[in-house]
């Protein structure tokens, strides 16, 4: 056999294994799946929202009141560690939704475990379980999907269109499921997110990382290639340079590709809207809606000098300021922490949203929180919103 | 789009074309895509400063206000460039070289990417509202305001704000630089309110700038073309630093740039001796810390380095040994107190630093976040194979970069550039932010455009040494081919 064609064999062997290996692949598995458990998507009942039957699929038509939906079957006990890979199907599946994999554990009958799942699209997409949440374990009696609007990037009002649960499969581990494996969680559609700035994919992603398999695998080969081919050091490096100058392009493609999906979805909530209309459609829908009335309330310009807000969500006052603006708000833990309230001036007003820990005390007619008081009148409270005049300051 | 916010583009971006160009020498290579690429992103910053300046009591009418003064300065600009194109002498076109096919098929691959990426890019920006977290709950905050109240108002602590009797606003970010604030206002009212995608176009503009600026700069310092051209693929290949178009808001993009063109400016005065670079590479750095609080870092970083460079070499490491032993004497007393003039006092304990413009820093090793780290760079998909084809190439180029004190210096900037974020997210608390990578990767990519630069200057055709030769006098005036 002539080297080279050593070396082509060598590395054909080499790059099965990175990808298998990248995969997570036990190298004891079998070529195909020794057990599987085939769901049909009309074996599985909507527990939120609404669903028919569609054939042998199951088509999701409605959603429920807080915006989500979800389907399930029970299972009888099987053990997880048997069905590590799940391969699931849909149609039409909207790319304004998020989907969910929620399951039930015998020892923990009234939990329910969830992990994201990637994009599904209209193709059929498989992931592994133990590797996307350490709770795949023990025996599962209970799996289902759940559906809700992109978090964070989504306005809920338009997030729902009709679409179809066509099957799942639950499969213990092959090498034939490799490609499709390697397919979602290096390729797969990552939405936009608020950690998008900080980190391109998740930082949560325990998926092996693509440039990092690719780089050991290049590695790999080069120095293979180079023993088996008898490479000058000449040769070694245009080699190098050629093998990280495509591994560069593959990346790129699959980033471009990815880059290309994120802005169809961009496109399909904003393209042709004028800018009052954009505006309208924010992800936080609810803090927007809150920041309207609170502005409604407070339109009395004998109410606009200062405004504290306080949430329990930092990102929830955070927003809430900003949509407030240009009223002259600050948050209200910061002003407690600057100056006691009584030195702060009387024509400051309180905005409380989706707060717990400020709350107001009838009985004292203040609001409180761990042990700090501030005299306040009620002037607005409507649900998760309340505002508050400051009462008793000095000046 | 209107009229007016075309109109406004214009006056945003011509002062900084035609001071750069006023101010490149003639015949250079590349000098028109340099040019280009840092005076959109300098014109930008200076339609910051005359906002700041002609529009503080009517930013409703902000544009109008400035555009009469940036219009001013393009003039002005034009009239030198002319003046110096008139009196320098000409230049002779050089043989074009001859490219081989397949690297011009490369080329036309590359800027097809491009092309691509730059629509994507663009349409993503002009459609969304601002949207990642501290683009409007710190950069957005004051120029909304501004807008919106139709004047200036001061951004105070919260203590001040509750106490004061005039006008004035607070916030988490009241103390963040006003620059690319002011640059939002400018462009809000020329777009007729504040609507979001508008105000946030020059994100997409800085983009192009950064790459224009670094292709033609790379060019000036001898680079052959189609290795330029796919080095600013490169460059505008990263993901990370496409999401900080896409997602516009973030300060960390301008800094990378600035400091991707004081480097470079750098260089061109260290191996070319251009005062004029000089120049340049000064007012990058010094526009630095006005964009970003850490911008003060990599401005102290950048002037101590041209400093340095600038020393007759029996002086340099004397003068480098002395500064070290004053920080390392410093830092041994105890609970010094060193006031740096922009910074205000930076005090240090045994195992405390309290850097004004960071914050208090308590040493101690992170090994969790030195694994951010590494994960940051070489397995996250930030930076695709930039960090692992990095080290291979810096061994294989280590003679190049030995032979040469320009890299050689440019080399060690980086490297001290480097150690510092390592010091900050290994040995201090803002460990956090690797661990959680909320501000690493940022950190980082504001050093990468000036890494890529490394990259391709080693890669650099040692037989076309990049001097003050390239520009050839003749008796017939010809335009630069690139």
């Amino acid at each position: 056999m002539s080297r080279r064609a050593l070396a082509v064999i060598a590395l054909i062997l080499l790059w099965a294994l990175v990808l298998g290996v990248a995969a997570g692949i036990p190298l004891s598995a079998p070529l195909f799946a020794q057990r599987q458990l085939d769901l049909n998507g009309q074996d599985f009942r909507p527990v939120m929202g609404a669903g028919v039957e569609d054939g042998s699929a199951l088509g999701i038509g409605a959603i429920a009141a807080d915006g989500n939906a979800m389907q399930s079957i029970p299972l009888e006990r099987i053990r997880a560690a048997d069905f590590s890979l799940l391969t699931f199907r849909f149609e039409d599946f909207p790319r304004t939704l998020e989907l969910l994999l929620v399951f039930r554990r015998a020892d923990t009958p009234d939990d329910v475990q969830t992990v994201a799942l990637p994009w599904p699209g209209d193709g059929v997409v498989t992931v592994d379980l133990p590797a996307a949440t350490p709770a795949w374990n023990g025996e599962i009696t209970e799996i289902g999907f759940a559906e809700y609007a992109t978090a964070q990037l989504v306005p809920p009002s338009i997030a729902f269109r009709p679409f179809r649960l066509v099957s799942a499969r639950l499969a213990s581990p092959s090498w034939n499921a490799a490609p499709r494996l390697l397919r979602a969680a290096w390729f797969g559609y990552r939405p936009w997110s608020l950690a998008s700035i900080n980190v391109v994919g998740s930082s949560a992603d325990r998926n092996t990382s693509m440039p990092a398999a690719l780089a050991v695998g290049l590695v790999l080969s080069l120095l293979l290639s180079a023993l088996l081919l008898r490479w000058t050091r000449q040769q070694l490096l245009r080699h190098v340079l050629l093998a990280g100058g495509l591994a560069w392009v593959v990346l790129d493609l699959r980033w471009l590709d990815d880059l290309s999906a994120k802005h169809r979805l961009t496109a399909s909530i904003y393209a042709d809207k004028p800018w009052g209309e954009q505006a309208r459609l924010q992800p936080d829908e609810d803090v927007a809606g809150f920041a309207a009335l609170a502005r409604q309330q407070l339109a009395d310009p004998a109410l606009q000098r200062r405004v504290l807000v306080a949430s329990d969500s930092t990102y929830t006052m955070l927003r809430l300021i900003y949509l407030l603006l240009p009223l002259n708000a600050a948050p209200l833990e910061s002003a407690v922490a600057a100056l006691p309230a009584r030195d702060w001036p009387a024509d400051t007003v309180i905005v409380l949203c989706a707060s717990k820990r400020w709350r107001f005390d009838d009985a004292s007619s203040s609001l409180v929180s761990e042990g700090r008081t501030i005299a306040a009148t009620p002037l607005f409270a409507g649900g998760n919103l309340s505002i508050y005049r400051l009462r008793g300051a000095a000046r | 789009m209107s009229a007016a916010y075309l109109l406004a583009w214009l006056a945003a971006i011509l002062p900084g074309i035609a001071v750069v160009l006023a101010i490149s020498a003639r015949g250079v290579r590349g000098r028109a895509a340099a040019s280009t690429g840092q005076g959109i992103v300098l014109g930008l910053l200076a339609t910051s400063a005359a906002t700041s300046i002609a529009a503080r009591s009517d930013t409703g009418h902000a544009w109008q206000h400035a555009a009469g003064w940036l219009m001013a300065l393009a003039l002005a600009g034009a009239a030198i460039a002319v003046y110096r194109q008139r009196a320098a002498p000409a230049v002779t076109a050089r043989p074009r070289q001859k490219v081989e096919y397949w690297k011009m098929a490369i080329v036309a691959l590359a800027l097809a990417s491009l092309v691509w990426r730059a629509w994507l890019l663009g349409s993503e920006v002009s459609m969304r509202p601002t949207y990642p977290w501290d683009a409007w709950d710190a950069w957005a905050v004051k120029s909304k305001t501004w807008f919106l109240i139709g004047h200036y108002a001061a951004f105070v602590a919260p203590v001040e704000w509750l106490r004061a009797t005039a006008e004035v606003f607070s916030g988490p970010a009241w103390a963040y630089p006003s620059t690319l604030g002011w640059m939002q206002v400018f462009f809000a009212s020329a777009a007729g309110g504040w609507i979001e995608p508008l105000v946030n176009l020059p994100w997409f503009a800085l983009w192009i700038g950064l790459l224009l600026g670094h292709y033609g700069q790379w060019r000036a310092l001898g680079v052959a073309w189609p290795r330029a051209a796919i080095f600013a693929y490169a460059l505008g290949s990263l993901p990370l630093l496409d999401s900080h178009v896409a997602l516009a808001g973030y300060a960390d993009l301008w800094i990378a740039t600035l400091f991707g063109f004081a480097v470079l400016a750098w260089l061109r005065w260290q191996e070319r001796r251009e005062r004029d670079q000089l120049l340049l590479a000064l007012i990058c750095a010094a526009v630095l810390p006005a964009v970003k609080l850490e911008g003060m870092i990599w401005c102290i970083s950048l002037v101590a380095a041209i400093g340095f460079s600038a020393l007759p070499v029996r002086w340099r490491w004397r003068a480098a040994g002395v500064t070290l032993a004053l920080a390392v004497l410093l830092v041994m007393i105890g609970q010094s107190q060193v006031m740096f003039a922009a910074i205000g006092w930076v005090r240090s304990g045994s195992r405390v630093i309290d850097i004004p413009v960071i914050g208090r820093l308590a040493i101690t090793w992170h090994g969790d976040a030195a694994i951010g780290v590494a994960r940051g760079l070489f397995t996250q998909s930030n930076w695709h194979l930039l960090w692992w084809l990095l080290p291979p190439l810096l061994v294989w180029r280590w003679p190049v970069l030995r032979q040469s004190e320009a890299l050689r210096l440019f080399g060690l900037l980086l490297l001290a550039c480097f150690a510092l974020l390592l010091f900050l997210f290994v040995l201090t608390d803002a460990a956090e932010w690797a661990e959680s990578y909320t501000a690493v990767n940022r950190l980082v990519m504001q050093l990468v455009p000036a890494v890529i630069s490394l990259a391709v200057l080693l890669l650099r055709d040692s037989s076309r040494p990049a001097r003050s030769g390239d520009t050839v006098p003749a008796s017939v005036p010809q335009s630069d081919p690139a």
